[in-house]
């Protein structure tokens, strides 16, 4: 096989941080090659290399033998590379259509828009490559399958022989993952090279022909699915050897804390989001919820935090009904929130350390007096924050920006823990952040239940909800179903739960 | 704000020196363009600034409703919260004041205490509509503050009319209220001059609003709202009646200062005579980055300014509108986000083109 | 009544009244869709309307002088592009103290070229000469209407046709509206935001320019102290009210003069002058009420 694109010693820095160190990649025309590495690893920043977002530093770059230099996503786009960011490059409110043509389009009479032009090529690459896709419906209308879908058709429409997937799976139901691994095998069928980045090592195994491991920026190993297994890459990639695996405590399961009962709730477009959901958390558990993103998460924490009224059903806090308590009330009475969006919802990235590890404190737990903040008690519990957390912090009064995603998510999760709350509810806790600090956040929320406080954990990552929860309930379509206890069930049954597939894993 | 080290404060005042030269190289321009000697007129708006006693009393005068419009916006910025209605608060303000000045009877500092009061309340109701329509039609506060200005403005001279009688005639120029009660206008404090003491009412203001920001929770929460509202909200802030309580707290602070400017200033309600002393208070509030003494600061230098070009016009040719100009440009040169720009700049040196801009830390 | 309310006056004015917004909101259109936060119109087009009259009394030629404006708009807005997109300041601020100065600037002018406040009429003022089409004469109301009046007025609804089309059919356009949507999305197309966002504003500008000189010689002959009254502001709610789509932003803006054509037939109905110049704004609430109504049915679900 031709090698198709080539890389020597590409480098990459962002002001004092080495982003890319000299890195080399070779990449063979026709097969899925994949780069993995852990978050930080700075797989994103290669891919933006090759596709023209970033300018390297050094090194060069050889595109069919012939030495390219991007200065553009355009120039790279012209040579044929294309790549599916991890968000989705599209623009909710234009049809699909507009979307696919965006830069690229073809006029005819005055310079106005062909549109028939575009929509007769884009059905012949639908037609060539098996998608099935509204051209007319409005982006926002889709779901994530869907905009995935149209992300591959539009970089196919602008004529691209290698795609970049950058983490293309963490959107996708197992079933979809599924679907795109099919799609993937057949552009490479047809010619295409892709470019696979993820960090989930089990899709490496499964679909790639080719893996190159990343760490620190550099690339620490080259290898084929054939002659690797998942432990000996996850070493590769951390440099020592780990798994992720919670270790379990044990714990008294204590008197029931949260309990809801035949919760129904709508999301902000009128639609039902969640059916008939009941639900119990005791003291020192930790239930899981697992489930594909959509399928009412979201809804179901915004009820249980008070950001959203439900229609119907029962709320109870320790025996306090709190079905229509305002956020404020729910502080005050003991639950505490670990927010999915941790820059929006989770912290003031322009407020100081300080200021940030207060909020709730200050209204629920803290502070002596009612009106005022005592910046010394207010600075001791930051203090504690950072300490018991371990942010890497210079100073409380650094703005919160300054810390990584990781120490970020440390600082929030040791806000909400260090709180004496009775429930906490988590929402990925560890999305996006190294894996040293998931294993720290790991160990906290063992300690946290065994101390007999409830917990709620709610994540996308199946991994993290088989092996933090001590019970896991599966989310789909607004309801709740029985996922067993720690271990009861295996990964391949849940999956079946978590897109629908009830009566086949009760069968087993 | 903060400093965090001597650089920064070095950056600081050397924002401002350079603004302020630019600003004073461009007004010179100006002034000559009107064909005066720019020494002479500097001359004169220092002479009307600190010349005399009288002058300090003047200068005294126009700090206050700085002071006033500049802590209305604050408070309502700070906390995200586009309230771009000050002047038609502060007209609605004056008015109300003006009517219980007229015509209640009341003894001793009762009357004036009443007039303040009507005035802040007025200021607050009108503040509500904007505040309602927000809340139950989610229209943009900014676009319908705007409007609400032309219709105080309007609806008050209509009043005016009213009040004055069948003697009114339509021209808003000559129309105004009858004078109020002596018993009710506030404490001259330089005999001559219209420096009163609402002053002391707007330093007190500075000061409540400061220790609110830096002692209390309120305070606290009214920042993080501004910040970042989300976040806010799932700490457990009242969100919404955060943003209900802002918006009448900047609309009384605005009404308030109508009614100072009648009580301490005027003494009777003129159709249009606020001269954008509202706007100018959001331009104070962006200088000062919504910070309470800041706002103290700026208004001292905008005050001065407003007494000086007064002065300026009556002994050169120069309009006073020059200022006015001359103020806006000072506040483009002040906002620029320098240390952005520097950044941006450092980043272009060594190597073409990095990250877009803004962005924190992103390697993945 | 019914005469004050769909009269041949009335509909007149409102078409002339009209003319000066739905140019400003057109133009704004472009600014508002590229993701450009501006409400800085109101200086645009004051200080376009100073220099369309400056334009007018040198060469007493109202062409000149709506040329004048539109090199005045478009400077406006190169200085709004200047602080917004390279000095890093907030639109919002820049806004402001540019609507402000317009103020100061204008009347400085005003006394300075002049040697008048308040306002300034002069013979060398014309105004642009009302066309005359004769087949319209039979349609009697619609000649009414529609006829004899000036050329910018016709021009501002050929105007909002062909940038309709610009905005909606063009890659162009398109690409603009890419811009305002997700600007990181339209850069990967390979879209360079900056040259749209700069564009957008000196479309803005332009536009603001002939609105501008659409006050004081489009009928008039006259140029006032803060002429604009607003006008700005008005075409930045009709914006928000067509959402950027410029036939919708140009029915409102026909809307908002509806109101203030109205002022004129209601004043002789012995309804008090100063309320009666409150309508345009007032109905500019009560538009955004209408449009904000669909927002009631969220109202239950308001955090508290």
């Amino acid at each position: 096989m031709d090698t198709i694109l080539e890389l020597r010693g590409v480098t990459k820095r962002f002001g004092s941080l080495v982003a890319n160190r000299e890195i080399d990649l070779t990449v063979k025309k026709g097969t899925i090659h994949a780069v993995v590495g852990e978050n930080g690893a700075g797989k994103s920043t290669l891919m933006n290399i090759i596709s023209g977002v970033h300018r390297l530093d050094d090194g060069e770059i050889f595109l069919e033998g012939k030495p390219v230099n991007f200065r553009s996503p355009t120039e790279a786009s012209k040579a044929g590379i294309g790549m599916v960011h991890q968000e989705f490059m599209l623009f909710p409110e234009l049809t699909i259509l507009d979307n696919i043509m965006m830069g690229y389009e073809r006029t005819g009479k005055l310079g106005l828009l062909d549109r028939r032009q575009v929509r007769a090529e884009v059905e012949e690459l639908l037609r060539t490559y098996n998608f099935n896709i509204p051209l007319d419906e409005l982006a926002r209308e889709q779901p994530v399958a869907m905009l995935q879908q149209i992300e591959i058709v539009k970089i196919l429409y602008r004529g691209a022989n290698i795609l970049i997937f950058d983490e293309p799976t963490s959107v996708l139901t197992p079933a979809g993952v599924e679907g795109l691994f099919r799609a993937m095998r057949f552009l490479v069928s047809k010619g295409k090279t892709i470019l696979f980045i993820t960090h989930k090592l089990k899709e490496v195994l499964q679909v790639a022909d080719e893996i190159t491991v990343l760490k620190e920026g550099a690339v620490v190993g080259h290898t084929t699915p054939a002659e690797t297994s998942e432990e000996q890459m996850a070493s590769m990639m951390v440099g020592r050897n780990v798994m992720l695996k919670a270790n379990k405590l044990k714990k008294d399961r204590g008197r029931p804390i949260l309990q809801v009962t035949d919760l129904q709730a709508r999301n902000d477009n009128g639609i039902v989001k969640l059916k008939h959901v009941n639900l119990t958390v005791h003291a020192g558990e930790i239930v899981g919820i697992a489930g594909v993103a959509g399928s009412g998460q979201v809804e179901l924490v915004q009820c249980l935090y008070g950001l959203r009224a439900p229609e119907s059903g029962a709320i109870l806090l320790d025996g306090d009904d709190i079905t229509r308590a305002s956020c404020r009330e729910h502080r005050c009475k003991g639950i505490g929130l670990v927010p999915q969006d941790r820059m929006a919802d989770g912290c003031n990235r322009a407020a100081p350390i300080w200021e940030n590890c207060i909020m709730g404190y200050h209204i629920a737990h803290g502070f002596r007096s009612k009106w005022l903040i005592d910046r010394g008690e207010a600075e001791t519990f930051a203090q504690r924050v950072v300490d018991e957390f371990s942010v890497k912090a210079s100073s409380l009064n650094e703005p919160i920006s300054s810390l990584s995603g990781g120490n970020v998510q440390k600082a929030i999760v040791g806000r909400e823990f260090l709180q004496e709350n009775k429930l906490l509810i988590m929402e990925d806790p560890t999305r996006g952040i190294d894996i040293g600090a998931i294993e720290f956040i790991w160990k906290k929320i063992e300690e946290l239940a065994a101390s007999g406080v409830a917990v709620l954990l709610v994540s996308q990552e199946l991994n993290e909800v088989m092996e933090v929860s001590d019970r896991i309930e599966v989310i789909y379509d607004g309801q709740l179903y029985d996922g067993g206890l720690h271990g009861e069930l295996t990964e391949a049954q849940i999956g079946l739960l978590m897109t629908g597939g009830v009566e086949d894993a009760a069968e087993k | 704000m903060r400093l965090k080290n001597k650089s920064e404060l070095l950056l600081e005042t050397l924002k401002y020196v350079l603004a302020f030269t630019a600003v004073a190289v461009i007004g010179a321009a100006l002034i000559s363009f009107q064909g005066a000697a720019p020494g002479e007129a500097y001359a004169a708006i220092l002479q009307g600034i600190c010349g005399s006693a009288s002058a300090i009393g003047n200068t005294i005068r126009w700090i206050t409703p700085c002071i006033f419009t500049g802590i209305a916006a604050t408070v309502a910025f700070r906390s995200g919260v586009m309230n771009l209605g000050i002047e038609g608060q502060l007209y609605v303000g004056a008015f109300a004041a003006t009517l219980v000045g007229l015509y209640a009877e009341l003894p001793g500092w009762l009357l004036p205490l009443a007039c303040l009061l009507a005035g802040s309340l007025s200021g607050l109701l009108f503040a509500l509509i904007p505040a309602v329509i927000k809340l139950v039609f989610r229209i943009d506060e900014m676009i319908t503050t705007l409007m609400l200005n032309y219709v105080a403005l309007w609806v008050t001279e209509y009043f005016t009319k009213i009040v004055k009688g069948a003697s009114a005639n339509n021209n808003s120029k000559a129309m105004a209220t009858p004078v109020i009660q002596e018993s009710a206008e506030l404490t001259t404090l330089v005999p001559r001059t219209n420096a009163s003491t609402g002053i002391f009412i707007a330093l007190l203001l500075v000061a409540v609003v400061f220790v609110i920001y830096r002692f209390t929770k309120v305070g606290y929460e009214m920042k993080q709202v501004g910040e970042n509202l989300r976040f806010a909200r799932v700490g457990g802030v009242r969100t919404t009646r955060m943003f209900i309580s802002i918006f009448l707290l900047s609309g009384f602070i605005a009404g308030l200062c109508g009614a100072v400017e009648i009580l301490g200033v005027y003494g009777k309600f003129t159709p249009s005579f606020a001269n954008n002393i509202g706007w100018d208070g959001i331009m104070i509030s962006m200088i000062a980055k919504n910070s309470p003494v800041g706002v103290a600061l700026a208004s001292m230098l905008w005050g001065a300014l407003k007494a000086g070009a007064l002065q300026m016009e009556r002994v050169t040719s120069t309009n006073r509108l020059t200022v006015e100009l001359i103020q806006a440009m000072f506040v483009l040169f002040v906002t620029i986000d320098y240390r952005r720009l520097w950044g941006k700049w450092k980043d272009r040196q060594p190597r073409k083109r990095t990250a877009g801009k803004g962005k924190e830390g992103g390697i993945c | 009544m019914l005469n004050t309310l769909l009269g041949t006056v009335t509909l007149a004015a409102t078409l002339r009244l009209a003319t000066p917004l739905i140019f400003a909101a057109v133009g704004g259109c472009f600014g508002n869709r590229a993701g450009v936060f501006n409400i800085a119109l109101e200086s645009f087009m004051l200080t376009s309307a100073f220099f369309a009259t400056y334009g007018t009394w040198l060469t007493a030629n109202p062409y000149v002088g709506v040329l004048f404006g539109i090199l005045a708009g478009v400077l406006c807005a190169a200085l709004f592009g200047l602080f917004v997109f390279h000095l890093e300041s907030d639109g919002m601020v820049v806004s402001i103290a540019m609507n402000l100065g317009a103020w100061g600037l204008t009347t400085l002018m005003m006394v300075a070229l002049f040697g008048v406040r308040g306002s300034f009429m002069d013979e060398r003022l014309v105004s642009l000469p009302a066309l005359h089409f004769s087949i319209l004469e039979p349609l009697g109301k619609v000649n009414g209407v529609l006829n004899d009046q000036n050329v910018l007025v016709y021009l501002a609804f050929v105007a909002v046709a062909v940038m309709w089309v610009v905005m909606y059919q063009t890659p162009f356009g398109l690409r603009l509206r890419g811009v305002g949507i997700n600007a990181r999305a339209a850069q990967t197309s390979g879209v360079n935001i900056l040259a749209y966002k700069w564009v957008s504003t000196i479309i803005t500008g332009v536009f603001c320019g002939v609105a501008g000189a659409v006050l004081p010689i489009g009928g008039t002959s006259v140029f006032a102290e803060n002429m604009t009254a607003g006008r700005g502001f008005l075409a930045v709610a009709a914006i928000l009210v067509g959402q950027g789509n410029p036939l919708l932003a140009a029915a409102s803006c026909l809307l908002f003069a509806y109101a203030s054509a109205l002022s004129v037939g209601i004043q002789n109905l012995g309804i008090p002058s100063q309320l009666v110049e409150t309508l345009p704004y007032v109905a500019t609430i009560l538009v955004l009420l209408i449009y904000g109504a669909r927002n009631l049915k969220h109202v239950s679900k308001i955090s508290r």
